[in-house]
């Protein structure tokens, strides 16, 4: 008997879902997949708020395709979600957001659980992190995103390559990424 | 685990929070953050430094050495309340308000043929240096945004300031300046 991969969790729910509407399996999934989708949208869409409401229309049109049969292979059901994700970021962009909420589904106090899980950056602790880094990989960060500079704009402003730019607001980064969670 | 891939590198997945991966990279590696919340947290985390940088900027929690562009976008965003600009040798009495959030020094200097400035400041016998500083050629202006709320903290007295021009053969001395502090008072 060779090795088999264990099945990921989101395709056993999704076929719970699909069998029989089963609430809990939708509601797993929803606290699996909100993070996620939230990701992908902050990824698209640069703003939370708008991240956060792209992943509850994701997860409504999901969750229908589902309880619905529409979704013609369960353990595809993540295929499904990125062709959703990418639907909806094209209608966000064109401003047609469907406005689906979570509460349809589940009430106030569990979709609201789904809502507030976005990741919160500690400020005391990123300012203290960013006084770790070096002042000209400080001053990169503070161009890059408080004065919107690219990447050539901020190489020309401080006399550097933009090969320089790019490798030190990588390692400012990943310092501030180590630094605020105490992980490499 | 997903489509074969364990986690997405800190350093792919910073890229992709710059946007500095090629499109179809980025497709490649979106349908692993669906599949993985420890990559998918990581990345949120990484693009929410933009936002957290840029509120820390704004509410004058920051200090570091600016350009001059980025001077005057801090002083058209009315984040910089007061300016102490300073030539070689000079010595100017400063202070700080309540209001304040953040202040300038700007000091004049020759920088021709300078490839890297430092600056250095003394109070109380202690050193402070940062190192290298952005450089105005033109203007023979170097920028050092300072913390208003740091500043408050400070007691009166005058501070010793020096920029350093650094090279292979050594540091060289190009100007030193003072800065008469009068304590904060509440």
């Amino acid at each position: 008997m060779g090795d088999r991969e264990e099945e990921p969790e989101e395709i056993g729910l999704a076929r719970r879902i699909a069998r029989a509407h089963d609430r809990e399996a939708e509601a797993q999934l929803c606290r699996l997949l909100f993070p996620r989708v939230r990701a992908y949208g902050l990824l698209h869409l640069r703003d939370a708020s708008a991240a956060a409401d792209l992943a509850q229309d994701v997860l409504v049109v999901v969750l229908r395709a589902l309880r619905e049969g529409r979704v013609e292979a369960p353990e595809r059901v993540l295929a499904y979600v990125m062709g959703v994700c990418r639907n909806t970021v094209l209608d966000f962009r064109k401003g047609e957001r469907r406005r689906q909420s979570l509460l349809e589904y589940y009430g106030p106090s569990l979709a609201s659980e789904f809502v507030s899980s976005a990741v919160t950056l500690d400020a005391d602790r990123l300012e203290q992190c960013l006084q770790h880094l070096c002042a000209r990989d400080r001053v990169i960060l503070v161009l890059s995103y408080f004065a919107e500079r690219s990447g050539p704009e901020v190489a020309a402003e401080l006399e550097m390559s933009t090969g320089s730019v790019r490798v030190a607001r990588h390692r400012a980064l990943k310092q501030l990424h180590e630094c605020m969670t105490g992980s490499p | 685990m997903h489509d074969g891939v364990a986690v997405i590198a800190l350093e792919k997945l910073i890229d992709l929070a710059l946007g500095e991966l090629a499109s179809d990279e980025a497709e490649r590696l979106e349908p692993h953050l669906l599949g993985c919340s420890a990559c998918a947290e990581r990345l949120e985390r990484l693009i929410l430094f933009g936002d957290g940088i840029r509120d820390l900027v704004r509410g004058g929690k920051v200090r570091f050495p600016a350009s001059t562009p980025l001077y005057e976008a801090l002083a058209r965003a009315g984040l910089v309340t007061r300016v102490y600009q300073l030539a070689p040798g000079e010595t100017v009495a400063c202070a700080v308000d309540a209001g304040d959030l953040y202040t300038a020094l700007r000091l004049r200097v020759d920088l021709a043929g300078v490839e890297r400035v430092d600056f250095v400041r003394e109070l109380d016998g202690v050193r402070a240096r940062i190192e290298d500083l952005p450089m105005d050629r033109e203007r023979g202006l170097v920028t050092i945004v300072e913390r208003a709320d740091l500043l408050r903290t400070q007691p009166g007295g005058p501070r010793r300031l020096k920029l350093l021009a650094v090279a292979a053969d050594g540091d060289r001395e190009l100007a030193s300046y003072t800065l008469d502090h009068t304590a904060f008072v509440t």
